[in-house]
């Protein structure tokens, strides 16, 4: 077979491997969750993640979800709530490999939420007490 | 010109594009007004809100994030304002325009360039003023635009290292 005269099949096998080995590599090198640490002084604050409705206790490990966004608020009785917008930031290594199979590792990574990572991967958080003046 | 050299020339593409991508991210400039003289290992951190067109809970929330964590990695326990005993850290958002992620994506060359200024001031447990410095954080360009949550980081990074310079 010769296409164009110059492109032979065995040259066009190492693309077709690296377009299916490159599909998603996010996806199966990133994960689907991320851990982000958790704490806060003083300890025991109620955390709620307000995008997905789940709670959680400080000092903790949470496993996030790298699909969606996350808002975290931390709240105790006798302090003042306080609200920590993680983001998603798309991994550029993944983005540009994924760029390799024509753009559809990028979409698949982008939906399964490989293609991000979630920061900060900490948070630590000291309430301030409610004074009663306000 | 023969295709060798043009093949050639076309490598630097995406080496051109790699480098606009990297260079020019989020940065900060420190100020440093009064150098401190001894460094706190515990500290409590209040952030004031001083701007005209309010900044968000969330991106308080965030660049207070972005602080505490720089803080902790540098080995300093962030504490909360109760405890009145030890040293307090006071950071004063002065001005924080966000500018726009989609044109510094879709147009660069400035537009859409984001930018916050910021006073510190670090008082001991007897509420004295210690060390006080200014830093100014932007960001004009970054991956897919960047985001203004680089210019926390950044700012965050300058604040650790004014701290943890101290003359002892």
């Amino acid at each position: 077979m010769n296409l164009s005269g110059r492109i032979r099949l065995p040259a066009l096998f190492p693309v077709t491997v690296m377009t299916l080995v490159l599909n998603g590599c996010g996806t199966v090198f990133g994960g689907l969750s991320q851990d982000v640490k958790l704490s806060s002084d003083p300890s025991n604050v109620q955390v709620i993640d307000s995008v997905t409705g789940l709670k959680y206790k400080t000092p903790t490990n949470v496993s996030l979800q790298k699909n969606s966004s996350h808002s975290l608020e931390f709240s105790k009785e006798g302090y003042k709530t306080e609200v920590v917008a993680l983001r998603r930031e798309a991994r550029f290594l993944w983005w540009f490999l994924d760029a390799f199979s024509l753009g559809l590792g990028n979409l698949i990574d982008a939906a399964t939420g490989g293609l991000f990572d979630i920061k900060p991967n900490q948070v630590h958080v000291a309430l301030d007490p409610i004074k009663k003046a306000d | 010109m023969n295709k060798e050299k043009i093949q050639k020339r076309l490598l630097f593409i995406p080496l051109l594009v790699m480098t606009s991508l990297l260079v020019g991210c989020a940065s900060s400039k420190l100020n440093v007004l009064k150098p401190l003289d001894s460094q706190p290992n515990t500290v409590s951190l209040t952030l004031l809100d001083n701007t005209v067109t309010h900044v968000s809970d969330e991106d308080i929330g965030n660049f207070k994030a972005a602080l505490s964590n720089s803080l902790i990695n540098a080995g300093i326990t962030v504490v909360s304002t109760e405890r009145k005993n030890v040293p307090a850290i006071v950071g004063e958002i002065k001005e924080y325009n966000e500018g726009s992620r989609s044109l510094r994506y879709f147009v660069g060359f400035g537009a859409g360039k984001g930018s916050m200024k910021t006073a510190w001031k670090v008082i001991d447990s007897s509420r004295k003023e210690v060390a006080s410095c200014s830093i100014d954080g932007s960001i004009a360009s970054g991956v897919f635009g960047g985001s203004f949550y680089e210019v926390h980081d950044e700012v965050a990074k300058s604040f650790i290292i004014f701290f943890t310079s101290a003359k002892e």
